[in-house]
């Protein structure tokens, strides 16, 4: 940080830097002590460096642009926002379990109706006749609507 | 640089507080969230970018933050604790959804690898390019464990104490004293192993 970069920080969030937010406070605590390494301990110098070493550039005034956006968006949308964006692992899951449950409760509900035909022709199999011919026999009892 | 920035007028005449700033979100003021931005957007970026380990996705975890910020400021209570500290939880989590989904989806097979983190050695070029020093720690923090990493960054980058980096990461303040203990130790012997860094006491005597 330079005396610019520090009155333009002032000018931002006041006189007091204690008042300031995070990482600005720290940076100017250490431009005021004009890195004086004898007023920090060994773990404030580590946290200096590791501040340092997370550096990288920041548009807050793109951050506020986007944040804006969304905020609007969500005011002028009606109902639930659904959207990938908000898909989140649980619900997906959810959803998923639901869907399968729903499909095989489905598919027993259909075959339930034809069990005893799949009966016949397994007897029929077993004794190596056509299964027409064990219609008579069967042991099973013959519902309405269902084949011989 | 966003300090030589001079930012735009805010909407608000004063300068609030950050539970101030909250309460105002709560009533809908978009002027009292312009300004949280400008207060907390770049340290919430940069916690996201050293967690995470990369620059967009930490933009949208940022803007998520502050939308969910804008969604749910009723539900800040200042008798619970301070309003920075809850906005740092709400960042917390998020990355640590963000690393979840990650980790899904490299289960899924749809991603290659869990971490951006490419090794533990730093490369070559920011060796030679940037000082040294920055160098080895950004790689020793990229290697740490996830919770180390985030309870030294929450001390580092967002300048909370221990009781609030334990608030915001959802355990005790001894839990706290333990991860920033190891991590400092791991980045020690990191820098102590290229000889960059020596305590402060041999510094001084120098």
């Amino acid at each position: 940080m330079n005396t610019d970069e520090f009155e333009n920080l002032k000018v931002r969030f006041g006189p007091d830097t204690a008042t300031w937010p995070a990482p600005f406070r720290q940076e100017a605590s250490r431009f005021l002590t004009g890195h004086r390494l004898a007023a920090l301990s060994d773990d404030e110098t580590l946290d200096y460096l590791v501040l340092d070493a997370a550096k990288t550039s920041v548009d807050e005034t793109v951050l506020v642009r986007h944040v804006m956006t969304r905020v609007a968006k969500s005011r002028r949308r009606f109902g639930p926002t659904v959207g990938p964006r908000w898909w989140s692992i649980p619900a997906t899951a959810a959803s998923m379990a639901f869907v399968i449950t729903l499909s095989a409760a489905s598919g027993y509900w259909a075959a339930g109706a034809r069990i005893d035909i799949s009966d016949d022709a397994l007897l029929a199999f077993a004794i190596g006749v056509p299964p027409s011919e064990v219609a008579h026999t069967s042991i099973f009892r013959q519902e309405e609507g269902s084949r011989p | 640089m966003s300090q030589a920035r001079v930012p735009e007028p805010a909407g608000l005449p004063e300068r609030l507080d950050d539970g101030e700033l909250l309460a105002r979100i709560a009533a809908g003021e978009q002027p009292a969230l312009r300004q949280l931005i400008d207060r907390h957007g770049r340290g919430l970026q940069l916690l996201a970018a050293r967690y995470l380990g990369g620059a967009d996705e930490a933009e949208d975890v940022v803007q998520d933050v502050f939308f969910s910020v804008w969604n749910n400021a009723k539900r800040f209570d200042p008798a619970k604790g301070r309003a920075t500290t809850w906005i740092y939880r709400i960042a917390v989590n998020r990355c640590i959804d963000v690393k979840r989904w990650r980790r899904f989806r490299l289960f899924l097979g749809f991603d290659d690898t869990d971490d951006v983190f490419a090794s533990d050695d730093p490369p070559a070029d920011t060796l030679i390019g940037a000082r040294q020093e920055l160098a080895i720690v950004r790689a020793g923090l990229d290697t740490l464990p996830e919770r180390q990493r985030m309870a030294l960054l929450l001390r580092a980058v967002a300048d909370l104490d221990v009781t609030s980096i334990a608030e915001a990461m959802g355990t005790s303040a001894g839990s706290v004293e333990q991860l920033l203990v190891r991590a400092r130790r791991t980045l020690r012997a990191r820098l102590a192993k290229v000889g960059e860094f020596e305590p402060r006491d041999e510094r001084l005597s120098k």
